[in-house]
């Protein structure tokens, strides 16, 4: 709504100019914030991916010889109990090995370009559900918004650029009349969008705090010294899975005679 | 003009639901971040039992020892530490066959250095009787892992037939990888090999 400069402004007419600035700015603070808390979840799952591939894989071998030592004490002493604690550390092994083969696990790094950072920052300030004015156009954001991270995190930018391309076609946002009511309109935006820069400082806060988080701060400070933490905590495991093993095959020789 | 109404002031639901958790990676994740504590434990135990080390202050030191085996089985040089102070009596009752248990885990865990020590032990009959077997099975892992000391110990070993049949083609197997980085002692026995054969 083009406001009339040649008129003095009414009060109302400056709160909103006002306002809109203020929505403009927490528009663009909401873009940034977006885009850390994408990046972040983005850089996890790909931390969790070599994670995965690197140490997980020999937890669940050590947990394999865990459940076959296990078994093998089922198997000689037939107890109940020796039994109860085969199948746990059965499905113990196989929980593990699921997570160490999994989806997670396929996740390649990921190295964000400036121009997929910026396509993302533009596209999450275009779409973001928050600055809807009515529900339905709120449903629509909120699938664009899906996409969008869904592309970011996959890192492409074509599909990003298709997006914005299809916002532009779109039919322009329908504007209420009067000045009261457009008002209220904005007002309820900046509060919307508040609320959702307070709900991603919280959810960044708690990924942080989560074990993986905590994985990658020790991995960095590690790296920041010259060492590999991953080489480290394979090292450690595969020396776990030597003694394993060993105690497997002296077991099982007892078995055998 | 009054702000909207309470209804809104509810903070959403964070729209992108975070798959990051997911129950079961997130157990490995956990469990790496322990085991990377208990190391760490275990890495300041053990430096603090060299610390007493120095000091002399031998029972204090066996305590910080005994701790930072428990809290990392794997810690090598605390295994290598505690194989020793039982073969020695320090901080501890002298006992050959607690000695040979921990110089041993310390070896299993795969490290050459721990297992050429522990072939010497064996080969020097420090746990009791003499085994050869053992020194040579020990020396073996550690050779075929790259270390030189072992390398250059087995090709004597079957040059000479100590411990072992005599067995050229082995020693020569040795002596080469060595020459073969530029040890002139393992030449001058390939050298006398090659003489042998020719008489």
């Amino acid at each position: 709504m083009a406001l009339e400069i040649a008129r003095k402004l009414t009060p109302e007419e400056e709160e909103l100019a006002a306002k809109r600035e203020e929505l403009a700015r927490l528009e663009a603070e909401l873009a940034d914030r977006e885009l850390a808390l994408a990046s972040l979840k983005a850089e996890l799952a790909a931390f969790e991916g070599e994670y995965l591939r690197r140490v997980g894989v020999l937890y669940a071998e050590l947990d394999e010889w865990y459940a076959r030592i296990a078994e093998l004490d089922a198997e000689r002493d037939g107890t109940p109990e020796a039994r109860s604690k085969a199948a746990e550390a059965r499905s113990q092994a196989d929980d593990a090995h699921s997570a160490a083969h999994g989806e997670a696990a396929a996740v390649q790094p990921f190295v964000p370009s400036p121009e997929l950072r910026s396509l993302y920052r533009e596209a999450a300030k275009r779409v973001h559900p928050d600055t809807a004015t009515d529900e339905a156009d709120r449903a629509r954001r909120e699938r664009l918004m899906k996409e969008v991270n869904a592309a970011y995190a996959a890192g492409d930018e074509a599909a990003l650029r298709r997006i914005l391309a299809d916002l532009d076609t779109s039919p322009a946002e329908v504007q209420g009349s009067g000045v009261g009511a457009e008002l209220v309109r904005v007002l309820r935006q900046l509060k919307q969008l508040r609320n959702r820069i307070a709900a991603i400082d919280f959810e960044i806060a708690g990924i942080s705090e989560a074990d993986l988080a905590k994985l990658k701060a020790q991995a960095e400070l590690a790296a920041a010294q010259g060492r590999s933490l991953f080489a480290e905590m394979e090292t450690s495991v595969h020396g776990r899975l030597k003694a394993v093993q060993q105690q497997f095959e002296k077991m099982s020789k007892r078995v055998g005679k | 003009m009054s702000e909207p109404g309470p209804t809104d002031a509810l903070v959403p639901l964070p729209l992108q639901s975070p798959k990051l958790v997911r129950s079961g990676t997130a157990v490995l994740a956990k469990r790496g971040l322990s085991d990377l504590f208990l190391a760490e434990s275990a890495e300041e135990s053990f430096q603090r039992a060299m610390k007493f080390y120095d000091a002399r202050s031998y029972d204090e030191y066996f305590e910080c020892l005994k701790r930072a085996v428990y809290l990392n089985s794997n810690h090598i040089h605390a295994l290598v530490w505690l194989g020793f102070s039982y073969e020695s009596g320090i901080g501890v009752a002298l006992n050959l066959s607690q000695a040979e248990i921990w110089f041993r885990l310390a070896a299993e865990q795969g490290d050459d250095e721990a297992q050429v020590n522990l072939a010497w032990k064996y080969w020097g009959g420090e746990f009791g009787q003499r085994d050869y077997g053992q020194a040579v099975e020990w020396f073996h892992r550690a050779a075929e892992q790259g270390n030189l000391e072992a390398q250059y110990r087995l090709g004597e070993m079957y040059y000479k037939g100590e411990g072992v049949r005599q067995d050229l083609l082995e020693a020569k197997k040795w002596f080469h990888k060595l020459a073969d980085r530029g040890n002139s002692n393992a030449q001058v026995y390939l050298n006398r090999i090659l003489e042998d054969e020719k008489s």
